[in-house]
């Protein structure tokens, strides 16, 4: 992980989608170019904390803080515009567009040339994409359509990217696909937070592991030592307890 | 009654193409606003009818009364209902979604009642004949009369379904509205604003139904009560061409109407006005996906 500084910073953070918030008092900062990956429970609120970080649920108070600067007023559109992308949880995309119509509607916030070059940029980082363009979205297979999920954000250039299980229901051989992506990603400069169901792979490419519990944050810290920590093992990596 | 004769029959059913065909492309304007706001709104909107009547209403007004010609109440008419339709979004369907459907029929069938009634009280329920230069021009093709009021029509009907069909596979804003029909979490991911969109798709929805009623102000009589009746057979029409297809709401649309046209030749217009609902079950019953396929096919 390169020290490249804080780029998101969450400060007591509660958000949800009713009346009551899901997520309460989270607190956490996110250093650039690394990746961070979320564990914990079905219901845990782990989604509802990458879509509070989008802006798409009910913010209850606290603070997002993206690169120092405050967001929690901005419209998902303008958080993608300033850095921030959001791949959510299950298969999101245009599935009765072709590859090629869902990579321009990706590169939705840029104009003429910018668009153009993004699509060119997307298609030379993932060739397979390139093979599909006249094809359905809907057509792909599920790693496939993962990856053009994630194309279709990188074009606006985030700085930070957003992955709610970007594994679910993929093959073993689709999810090792998926990871190493994520782990080129940060080799490319971009900081990464992913909420995995499938812990173990999430926290061998990732540099930080947090675990959340009832909405709250439960523990953080290097992804070796949350793999290493026995709680985590029996809880949430199928190991045994001692 | 019917005329007799091998070339008069032939003329006749070519007349009853055509009528049909008009007819048709104009179910189609008022069905694919109908479809296009469904799609991106998930929203039935049974008010969509009374645009239909106001947008005929106007264009009388304008021409009868104004001295407005023809094509300058179109252009007017349509202006205003695209304004009406962004009024519309703001002001009542904004606010709701997938999730408040229940809430959105009753929303749309009250302001339905509320244009209706209003337009009762304030022009009362008497039929009005658009009489212009229009009415009585005709292009006469052999032994075929084709009135210029039907013509005009059914080219408005068919520049509109052209213009729509550009917009929604050619234009940048055009594939937003479709992505928003087919997934609102991946518009939301690619920085599409779902409001924008779904304001525009109400703007052309009510656009399209004002235009149908300015075009077609000449041909048929104008009253209060004649876009409630219209919704109805605009329902069948894209449940018959599938849920949300705009495509399929269209062709569906211009089959109903050459249907029609020809069963009505032969047929009481008590009858006629029950095919649209006998296609519509029989479709339920045999392709509930509708002829083209159900979905977010924008």
């Amino acid at each position: 992980m390169a020290d490249a500084g804080i780029i998101l910073e969450l400060e007591r953070l509660s958000a949800g989608y009713t009346e009551e918030p899901v997520v309460v008092d989270f607190s956490i900062a996110v250093p650039g170019e690394s990746i961070t990956t979320i564990i914990g429970a079905n219901g845990a609120g782990k989604s509802t904390l990458l879509r509070a970080i989008y802006g798409l649920n009910r913010h209850f108070g606290g603070s997002v803080r993206f690169l120092g600067q405050p967001i929690e007023t901005l419209l998902p559109k303008d958080r993608l515009k300033l850095g921030i992308g959001f791949v959510p949880q299950g298969r999101c995309n245009f599935p009765l567009m072709s590859v090629r119509e869902n990579l321009e509607l990706g590169a939705y916030t840029l104009r003429g040339a910018a668009a153009a070059d993004a699509i060119e940029r997307v298609l030379a980082q993932f060739p397979l994409l390139a093979a599909k363009l006249p094809v359905l979205a809907g057509n792909l297979s599920g790693g496939e359509q993962q990856i053009l999920e994630i194309a279709m954000v990188l074009e606006a250039g985030p700085k930070l990217l957003l992955l709610d299980e970007p594994s679910l229901g993929l093959s073993p051989g689709n999810q090792d696909q998926i990871f190493a992506t994520i782990a080129e990603l940060r080799g490319r400069g971009l900081t990464v937070l992913v909420v995995e169901q499938n812990a173990h792979g999430a926290l061998q490419i990732s540099d930080t592991g947090i675990v959340m519990e009832l909405g709250r944050l439960f523990m953080t810290g290097p992804a070796a030592e949350v793999i290493a920590d026995p709680r985590i093992k029996v809880a949430y990596l199928g190991g045994k307890a001692n | 009654m019917r005329p007799r004769g091998r070339s008069v029959d032939l003329n006749f059913y070519a007349q009853l193409l055509l009528n049909g065909i008009v007819i048709g492309v104009i179910y189609a304007l008022i069905a694919m606003g109908l479809s296009l706001i469904f799609g991106v709104l998930e929203i039935v909107n049974f008010a969509h009818g009374e645009f239909y009547m106001l947008g005929a209403m106007c264009a009388y007004f304008l021409t009868v009364n104004w001295g407005f010609g023809y094509w300058p109440a179109v252009l007017i008419v349509t202006a205003v209902a695209i304004s009406l339709g962004c009024v519309l979004y703001e002001a009542l369907l904004g606010s709701l979604r997938g999730e408040s459907f229940e809430r959105s029929i009753l929303l749309t069938l009250g302001l339905s009642m509320v244009l209706q009634n209003g337009a009762v009280f304030l022009f009362t329920t008497t039929p009005k004949m658009m009489a212009t230069g229009l009415s009585y021009s005709n292009i006469i093709v052999g032994e075929l009369r084709l009135p210029l009021s039907r013509l005009y029509a059914l080219g408005l009907g068919l520049a509109a379904f052209a213009a729509l069909y550009l917009t929604l596979y050619r234009t940048r804003v055009g594939k937003a509205m479709r992505g928003v029909a087919q997934n609102r979490d991946a518009a939301l991911m690619v920085g599409i604003d779902p409001r924008a969109v779904s304001r525009l798709a109400v703007a052309i929805g009510i656009g399209l139904s004002g235009l149908a009623g300015a075009a077609l102000a000449p041909v048929y009589a104008v009253h209060p009560l004649m876009g409630f009746s219209f919704v109805f057979k605009a329902f069948a029409i894209i449940i018959i061409g599938g849920l949300g297809n705009v495509s399929g709401a269209a062709i569906a649309a211009v089959m109903l109407g050459i249907l029609e046209s020809l069963v009505g030749g032969f047929l009481p217009l008590v009858m006629v006005d029950a095919l649209a609902f006998i296609s519509m079950i029989a479709v339920l019953l045999l392709r509930p996906q509708g002829l083209f396929g159900r979905g977010v096919r924008v």
